[in-house]
């Protein structure tokens, strides 16, 4: 165990790991409370845009991912709140639109498709010290509007309508939580790319909701949960020689799926017992 | 809030949708104290005109105050309560009764402020008022449709307004939710909140209310008390058929400690 630890690429990718293990889930948890598990999807396929106008400017990927991917999550949000497109459509289009324009340009670019590889599928291994620093220092900005605005962030995607109301600037909150989705899938996608950047941000938060009681307590358990199966999945992708980000969601989903199983075997038993004893509930208290 | 002072005053408003009217230049003012019910049938107006109130739908034309304030203001936020449609109550991750009602608090705090003792005992007191206390560490999502409700209307009580407005909050809930409910609204009342309510049939509340408003077109059809609603405004079958029992009621029934023992 202790050997992988002698190699510097693997303590940097282990700290890469762990920062975006707590990171995305801290996000995800606003976007599954407010049923948008997919925007993160969404994100990860213009962030390849971002990607490819940084090989065609000849810029580091990482900073222009972080700025076309935080204006493809304004001109979402804005798309979604003021345009008469449907929040489905506005994502299909960002798919769409992420795809075609990340080919587009690395061909620009007078690249190759294998360029975009490392980002799509992740490279954790490569992190550099420079990376890292950069993923710090955005993980750590993450958490701090995800953690100190949670009451706010929490009325908003809880009841929009009922926020606005209490005097929570909705459009400035929404912003916020867009671009730091945004900034989160950038910080991601070098642990398990952008295409399973969303899995990380979802996965985790959906697991704990099946036990965990209430909303900060699932954003605390889905934060543990995705620091435990990145460094795992990770340190799993060193012994059996895989890629980390698969590696990462698929033991997301085998955690899902244990998970899974045993409360829904846990809920079918405490309902049999109820049964038993008499107990049911009333017609009345079959909940909506 | 001086006594001249309207509760809720909409100046002319006009609410469209598309090419189609729903409020017409509609003119009304809620005085502090009253308790109003907005009747009327299917699209008639009676939730975009508590939309409008709030500001959650944009007006063609026209004003809306509310205790002095604009819509949405940090004014209106600290003093205005609202109660929509069940809809919202569940979010896609399990949140307890306390976050939900917790989160009525935040029109009175400023941004970043978290909560203090204040807070947690104004949630505390909607709670009990509502009848919820004991399922405070529940998730809302495994909650009946009348918890449900209560549990959003407790969140609007946390805040302690001084003018509420609700959207049908008795639609669809059992018996005992609306017995709770009626219940929590006279405490409201004895406390001198104005209410603004939409309902199809006003059942229990009728002697709670003091005033009738009947929506008909995106218009004011009726407006005067109660009583006068049932024998007065007979075009409207629907309405004065809703209406009919309400002499049966002679005084709202005020209790305050209602809620002390009483289950969900």
């Amino acid at each position: 165990m202790f050997e992988l630890l002698s190699y510097d690429f693997m303590v940097r990718a282990l700290i890469g790991a762990l920062l975006v293990g707590v990171t995305a889930p801290a996000v995800g948890v606003y976007l599954v409370q407010r049923r948008m598990s997919l925007m993160g999807d969404g994100m990860g396929h213009i962030a390849l845009t971002g990607v490819a106008l940084g090989f065609l400017l000849g810029t580091a990927p990482v900073l222009t991912a972080i700025v076309v991917t935080a204006l493809g999550a304004i001109a979402l949000e804005l798309i979604r709140s003021l345009g008469r497109t449907s929040g489905d459509v506005a994502l299909a289009i960002m798919f769409y639109g992420g795809i075609a324009g990340g080919v587009l340009l690395i061909g620009l670019a007078h690249g190759s498709n294998a360029s975009l590889s490392s980002y799509l599928f992740g490279s954790l291994l490569t992190t550099s010290p420079e990376d890292l620093m950069l993923i710090g220092a955005l993980a750590v900005a993450v958490l701090l509007v995800t953690l100190a605005l949670r009451p706010w962030l929490f009325a908003l995607c809880h009841d929009e309508e009922f926020a606005a109301v209490s005097g929570v600037p909705v459009r400035v909150l929404n912003l916020v939580l867009a671009v730091t989705a945004a900034v989160t899938v950038t910080v991601a996608m070098r642990a398990v790319g952008l295409l399973l950047v969303s899995a990380l941000m979802i996965i985790p938060v959906a697991t704990v909701q099946q036990v965990a009681g209430g909303f900060l307590k699932t954003l605390l358990a889905a934060i543990g949960l995705g620091a435990v199966v990145a460094l795992s999945g990770s340190v799993g992708s060193f012994y059996l020689d895989t890629a980390p980000g698969a590696a990462i969601v698929v033991l997301a989903i085998l955690v899902f799926l244990v998970v899974s199983a045993v409360s829904g075997l846990y809920r079918q038993l405490l309902q049999w017992n109820q049964r038993r004893r008499g107990h049911g509930r009333l017609p009345s208290d079959s909940p909506a | 809030m001086t006594s001249s002072q309207a509760a809720l005053e909409c100046d002319a408003i006009t609410v469209r949708f598309g090419d189609r009217s729903v409020l017409n230049d509609l003119s009304v003012t809620v005085a502090p104290g009253e308790v109003v019910a907005l009747l009327g049938a299917n699209g008639a107006g009676k939730s975009t005109l508590v939309k409008a109130a709030l500001g959650l739908v944009r007006l063609h034309s026209g004003t809306v105050r509310l205790l002095g304030s604009a819509p949405k203001s940090s004014g209106a936020a600290k003093r205005v309560g609202y109660v929509p449609q069940r809809l919202g109550a569940a979010g896609g991750v399990p949140a307890t009764v306390r976050e939900v009602v917790a989160s009525g608090r935040l029109g009175r705090a400023s941004m970043l402020r978290w909560a203090n003792a204040a807070d947690r005992a104004a949630v505390d007191t909607a709670m009990q008022t509502v009848g919820i206390f004991d399922l405070a560490k529940a998730t809302v999502a495994t909650l009946s449709g009348g918890q449900q409700q209560r549990v959003l209307i407790a969140r609007a009580f946390a805040g302690k307004p001084d003018l509420l407005l609700l959207d049908e909050p008795t639609a669809g809930i059992d018996a005992a939710s609306q017995q709770a409910f009626h219940d929590a609204l006279a405490t409201l009342i004895e406390r001198e909140v104005t209410i603004v309510l939409v309902a199809h049939e006003l059942g229990l509340l009728a002697p709670l209310i003091s005033r009738v408003l009947v929506l008909h077109d995106g218009g004011i059809a009726f407006d005067g008390a109660t009583r006068d609603a049932a024998t007065e405004y007979l075009q409207c079958s629907d309405v004065a058929h809703r209406l009919a029992h309400v002499g049966d009621h002679p005084h709202p029934r005020i209790d305050t400690n209602l809620w002390g023992s009483r289950g969900v």
